[in-house]
């Protein structure tokens, strides 16, 4: 089966800010898919080009096998769950999900019946005489879900639905449009800028930045195997040591800074022997050392500098050097005292090294970069 | 609560109790409201009395002879009707100058924004009769004086400015995102408009007629010079009664003139909060 939404070379720019910058993404039958990325990479403004609110400058955009380019919001038959719910003030819920069955001509008596069907999904039943203003935001949310299924299209795009709601409503909202998916079997484009909502929910993910498609891949594979500094910094929280390479050989990379050495797993794109470069570590695959490192483990010296309790675990912020802070969290059957040295083990395994050219790549001028 | 409240006002005044305090604030209050109503006061008598004269404190009978005068001798009916249509026509030219106008300041991206606004609320600040003898010249030869038309348009100069703040604030406080969703959801421009942006907007709409209304159907100066015979209308032909000497006659009409306006005063305080409609104008 073909792709039900396929972006080719979409460009969109705003003045001189290039929004989205040549992108290319095909998203399966069935399949969710998610832009991640920090905040104004562009996910918005690709999801625009998809319902038709832009015009993008450049490429094409494909749903369903039919050119959309030039056509018309309203004729696209897409369904969008908004960031700010973006319901209809003046109508009732059950107008408000009512309304794209209105516009399509269907009976009033009708339209009540699969409105009150699709609150139902949304396990909102008896609230359709409400106006959005006397619901709690997470009812609203879910107001704005029923009326992007309401009428059963085949695309549903998401733009950061769950941003406004609490933690645990959020976690509840993130099933429930999984489980609305499995059943419904629509396709769908997800934006994010939370790493585990996208993790989760994701059948495939995109990583963007400044406009520009990262990596895409299964969630394992992002999170796993990340092809650039940028999606390896994003996503998992890693810690990082910048340094210089020292050894590069068939299945490792050594990257040696202030004096410590650490190995990475070698990529036919890690760094050369000379060159600088940066080396994420997963928090997972550093532990405290206790009696000789494997073959596979670099070990490194580090100083605790703060302790954090979190409920479960405990988190321990680990200074390498003066400029170099680590983070790593601990079950409670291990203590350490602030200003302890020791001795820590990271995992080939969990080491990535990147080359430190001059692009923008190297994940330190994220901030920066994504104001220019 | 309550008591701590008396008590603290007692701590502030302690010399004036709270039944003093009391009457001067309901004596002020009193003359206020006097000030206010009693020229609404003097007309009403004036219309229903007979032998109020000299230096009588209450007329010595009251009568409707001079409604009776108002209507047979000044053609009353007909006065009204031309207030009544100009009003209407006033509202209509309005709207269809004004809503256009108030949308694309309100949502597009105008250049001359400022230059534009300026020139809308011109014909409201500088001085009325400047305005008329200019206005009355072009009208004389655009042989538009005594039409019906005519004077609409004179009102109209008046209750764009208000159309185009009102509509534009309207408009400008649509959230686009909803207005998005619309398309999204399958709506095109003309479902949207009726569906959506009319019932969002139609708390300025309404505030734009009434307001377009009063203006046109209390104006005088401006239809003071392009008036005539066909178009009498209730605030000329009241004047012209004074001028005739019959203040009780000029009184009935003004009592006829006074009962659209407070009516729709009584809507407006009741329907319509200023706070919504002028909430986001700026520069009134
Ligand atoms: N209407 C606009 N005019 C000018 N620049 C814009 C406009 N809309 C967006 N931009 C710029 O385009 C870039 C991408 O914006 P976009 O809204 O797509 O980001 P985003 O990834 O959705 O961010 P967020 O996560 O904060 O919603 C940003 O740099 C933003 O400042
Ligand atoms: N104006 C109203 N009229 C009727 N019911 C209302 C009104 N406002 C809120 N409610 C109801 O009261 C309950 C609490 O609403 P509230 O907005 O306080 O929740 P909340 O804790 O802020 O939730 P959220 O995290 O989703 O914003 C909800 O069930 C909501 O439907
Ligand atoms: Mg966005
Ligand atoms: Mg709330």
């Amino acid at each position: 089966m073909g792709a039900m939404i396929e972006l080719v070379d979409v460009v969109k720019r705003y003045g001189d800010v290039v929004a989205c910058n040549r992108l290319n993404l095909a998203v399966d039958q069935g399949e969710l898919v998610t832009l991640l990325g920090a905040s104004g990479c562009g996910k918005t403004t690709a999801l625009r080009c998809i319902t038709g609110s832009l015009r993008p400058d450049g490429g094409r955009i494909i749903i369903d096998g039919r050119d959309v380019t030039d056509v018309p919001t309203h004729k696209r038959n897409i369904g969008v769950v908004f960031q700010n719910f973006a319901l209809f003030p003046h109508l009732t819920v059950v107008d408000n999900v009512g309304y794209p069955l209105r516009v399509r001509g269907v009976r009033s008596a009708e339209r009540r019946e699969r409105a009150i069907e699709a609150l139902r999904l949304v396990r909102l039943d008896g609230l359709g005489g409400r106006f959005p203003r006397e619901l709690s935001g997470g009812q609203q949310q879910r107001v704005g879900l029923a009326r992007a299924i309401v009428y059963e299209p085949t695309v549903i795009l998401f733009d950061e639905p769950l941003s406004n709601l609490d933690a645990k409503l959020r976690l509840e909202m993130r099933e429930e449009i999984a489980s609305l998916k499995d059943r419904l079997g629509f396709t769908s484009i997800y934006v994010t800028h939370d790493q585990e909502e996208a993790l989760s929910l994701s059948d495939r993910i995109a990583v963007m930045k400044d406009g520009v498609v990262h990596q895409v891949g299964r969630p394992t594979e992002i999170y796993g195997a990340p092809k650039t500094a940028f999606v390896a910094e994003f996503l998992g929280n890693p810690n990082r040591l910048t340094g210089v390479c020292v050894e590069r050989t068939e299945d490792q990379v050594v990257v040696e800074a202030d004096g410590q050495r650490i190995a990475a797993i070698a990529e036919s794109d890690t760094p050369k022997v000379g060159e600088r470069a940066v080396v994420y570590v997963r928090p997972e695959s550093v532990r405290i050392r206790n009696g000789t490192a494997s073959a596979d483990e670099s070990t490194l010296r580090a100083t605790v500098v703060r302790s954090a309790f979190l409920g479960d675990s405990t988190e321990y912020i680990l200074s390498l050097s003066d400029s170099v802070s680590w983070h790593l969290r601990l079950e409670h059957t291990t203590r350490l005292t602030v200003g302890e040295a020791v001795d820590l083990s990271a995992l080939r395994a969990g080491c990535r090294a990147f080359a430190l050219g001059e692009s923008a790549d190297d994940g330190t001028h994220r901030g920066a970069s994504a104001e220019a | 609560m309550t008591a701590v409240a008396v008590a603290a006002g007692a701590r502030i005044r302690p010399r004036v109790g709270p039944g003093l305090s009391r009457l001067i604030t309901y004596t002020f209050l009193l003359a206020f409201v006097l000030y206010v109503l009693s020229p609404f006061l003097a007309i009403l008598v004036t219309s229903i009395a007979q032998d109020w004269f000299g230096g009588r404190i209450l007329p010595g009978s009251l009568t409707l002879r001079w409604f009776d005068w108002a209507f047979n001798v000044t053609n009353l009916p007909g006065v009204m009707a031309n207030s009544f249509i100009i009003a209407g026509l006033t509202i209509a030219i309005s709207l269809v100058i004004g809503i256009p106008t108030a949308w694309a300041l309100g949502r597009r991206h105008v250049r001359a924004r400022n230059v534009l606004m300026t020139l809308i609320l011109l014909p409201k600040t500088v001085p009325p009769i400047t305005f008329a003898l200019g206005l009355s010249r072009e009208f004389y030869s655009f042989d538009l004086v005594d039409t019906h038309l005519g004077v609409a348009l004179a009102h109209t100069t008046l209750a764009l400015p208000f159309v185009v703040l009102i509509m534009s604030a309207t408009f400008a406080g649509l959230d686009e995102r909803v207005l998005e969703a619309g398309r999204v959801c399958g709506g095109n421009w003309f479902r949207n408009l009726v569906h959506l942006v009319l019932p969002m907007a139609m708390p300025g709409l309404m505030a734009s007629v009434l307001f377009t209304f009063v203006t046109s159907f209390n104006e005088f100066t401006l239809t003071l010079v392009t008036y005539g015979p066909d178009t009498l209308t209730l605030t000329v032909q009241t004047y012209l009664a004074i001028g005739d000497g019959f203040l009780e006659v000029a009184s009935a009409i003004s009592v006829v003139l006074l009962v659209p306006s407070v009516i729709l005063l009584l809507l407006i305080q009741r329907q319509i909060r200023p706070e919504n409609i002028l909430g986001g104008v700026k520069g009134l």
